[in-house]
């Protein structure tokens, strides 16, 4: 009997502290990679910015922002940061010790995708740059790309917003 | 081996089984004491020795760190406690009054409406901070189940050992110290910060394709308002002075009609600045996204007055038993600010 009881106990203690049934970290897809894999990459005054990428390195490349703005993510550790460069916003979140890129948003009509789509851009120019593979939500055409995803908003036909978004953090 | 020496080995081998169970899971399970606190604010209440509040706060951070319960005792003799959670969505909110409910019937209660732009829960995290510190009821049990994402299981609340068996890793010192007994770590549910970081460079939110509240969330608002009528407690919407989530105008619109058409009381603290006298360089401690002690202050000082003289909240001052509640409460306060105060390197009242 103090056997059967000694090895519950052992049983259950292995249980307890062996790793979690959910999956592990490296079944997933790293968010490096996927931001390396992606092709929805902006070029941002020569740099190539895309979501779940690292930040710091592409922060020292852009140089210092025009405004930043950081909220801490209600009751966690690290922080949601938005930096500005001009007519583009960049949001990050927190991955551990890294800050990777969350969302690149353009601002105005003076900034463009690589394939040329911008504010005020139509609905015929959009599905010419991108195609016709994509997801149409009340106006809202999405494109997705591994773990990461362009969405273009229109108002009668015109382009009013651009962002490209990590679906990783969206979905974290 | 007689049959009933057979059986009671048998149980003594359970029990000691059961127990080192329960003891593994107060070691393994998050104390939310050193940090994060904010994950113990819902299980604080039950410490509470006189429940009889006659005001209750439901919502997320905008209302536990912008609201302060001792401002409004000691100024209007408002007997409130706020029960607040990170991010806690509507359907929580909702389940979180049916629970306290069971406790005490306030007067009135407020609830910020920032997280009608949910309509499902967004992270498990937020979940976990929010339903485990409840105690098991039906409310409990339907939160739970209102609240889980795909990926959870109600078992792993039932038993959070199945959920948390892989922080052994991340087990310190707090782990053990605050394994059956933790110590307090809000004001009535306020969360108190006094450092200040002015609000600057705000962003502006993204156009959406559709600005319409959910389903979902309109149903909990609508279970919330029955409920109230039904035990005659009044209902106050309210939006919290933050900047940040973006509070868009078509959000604003569809309070604003739904109180129109319940007859609510609705206090969008976002357009009365003027009243307030909230100052975004100085009453702040993180850019705007919520209050420090002069910011909660104010707001509580200019919104107990409208709960005093509007809604009518009675003044239980003269309660001795309250008095003695509040007069020790407010020792804890004060110790609280001038911890603050020490840990932020401030001098009260600069």
């Amino acid at each position: 009997m103090k056997k059967f009881i000694a090895l519950t106990l052992v049983l259950m203690m292995a249980l307890s502290l062996c790793a979690c049934g959910s999956k592990a970290p490296a079944e997933e897809t790293p968010a490096e990679e996927s931001a390396a894999n992606s092709k929805f990459v902006f070029d941002l005054n020569g740099t190539q910015l895309a979501v779940n990428a690292d930040f710091a390195p592409l922060h020292e490349k852009l140089g210092e922002e025009d405004s930043y703005f950081e909220a801490k993510s209600c009751a966690f550790d690290g922080l949601d940061k938005t930096y500005t460069y001009g007519n583009v916003e960049i949001i990050t979140y927190p991955d551990g010790d890294i800050d990777r890129i969350s969302s690149i948003r353009l601002l105005d009509e003076t900034a463009a995708t690589p394939e040329g789509i911008k504010i005020g851009s139509t609905t015929e120019e959009v599905v010419a740059a991108y195609g016709e593979d994509f997801e149409d939500v009340l106006g809202e055409y999405t494109y997705k790309d591994g773990d990461a995803q362009l969405s273009i908003l229109f108002n009668d036909g015109v382009v009013i917003s651009v962002t490209y978004f990590s679906l990783t953090n969206l979905n974290a | 081996m007689t049959k009933k020496r057979k059986a009671i080995r048998i149980i003594v081998s359970l029990l000691i089984v059961v127990i080192s169970l329960f003891f593994l899971q107060r070691l393994l399970v998050p104390k939310y004491v050193d940090d994060i606190i904010e994950g113990a604010f819902i299980k604080e209440f039950y410490d509470e020795e006189n429940k009889d509040f006659n005001l209750i706060f439901l919502g997320d951070c905008e209302v536990y760190e912008n609201f302060s319960p001792q401002v409004l005792w000691d100024e209007y003799g408002i007997n409130s406690y706020i029960r607040g959670s990170a991010d806690q969505y509507i359907w929580q909110s909702y389940y979180l009054l049916e629970d306290t409910l069971r406790y005490t019937k306030p007067e009135a209660v407020v609830f910020n409406v920032l997280s009608m732009q949910f309509d499902e829960s967004q992270r498990e995290a937020y979940n976990r901070m929010s339903l485990e510190g409840m105690e098991w009821s039906s409310a409990k049990v339907k939160a739970i189940l209102a609240s889980m994402k795909e990926d959870e299981h109600f078992l792993d609340y039932v038993f959070p050992i199945l959920r948390y068996h892989s922080r052994w890793s991340e087990l310190n010192e707090g782990d053990i110290r605050y394994m059956f007994d933790t110590k307090r770590v809000s004001n009535n549910g306020y969360y108190m910060r006094v450092d200040t970081r002015p609000a600057k460079d705000v962003p502006v939110g993204r156009p959406l394709n559709d600005y319409s509240f959910g389903e979902n969330a309109w149903k909990y608002l609508d279970m919330m308002r029955e409920l109230c009528e039904k035990e005659n407690i009044e209902l106050i919407l309210i939006k919290a002075p933050s900047l940040y989530p973006y509070w868009y105008e078509e959000y604003e619109k569809q309070i604003d009609d739904y109180a129109e058409k319940y007859n609510l009381r609705y206090y969008n603290f976002l357009e009365l600045g003027d009243e307030t006298k909230i100052n975004y360089d100085t009453d702040t401690y993180d850019g705007g996204l919520h209050m420090n002690l002069k910011g909660a202050t104010k707001l509580s000082e200019y919104f107990g007055r409208i709960l005093s003289e509007d809604v009518g909240l009675t003044n239980l001052r003269g309660d001795a038993e309250l008095e003695r509640i509040w007069d020790e409460n407010r020792a804890e306060y004060e110790a609280d600010k001038e911890a603050q105060y020490q840990l932020y390197g401030i001098k009260e009242g600069t």
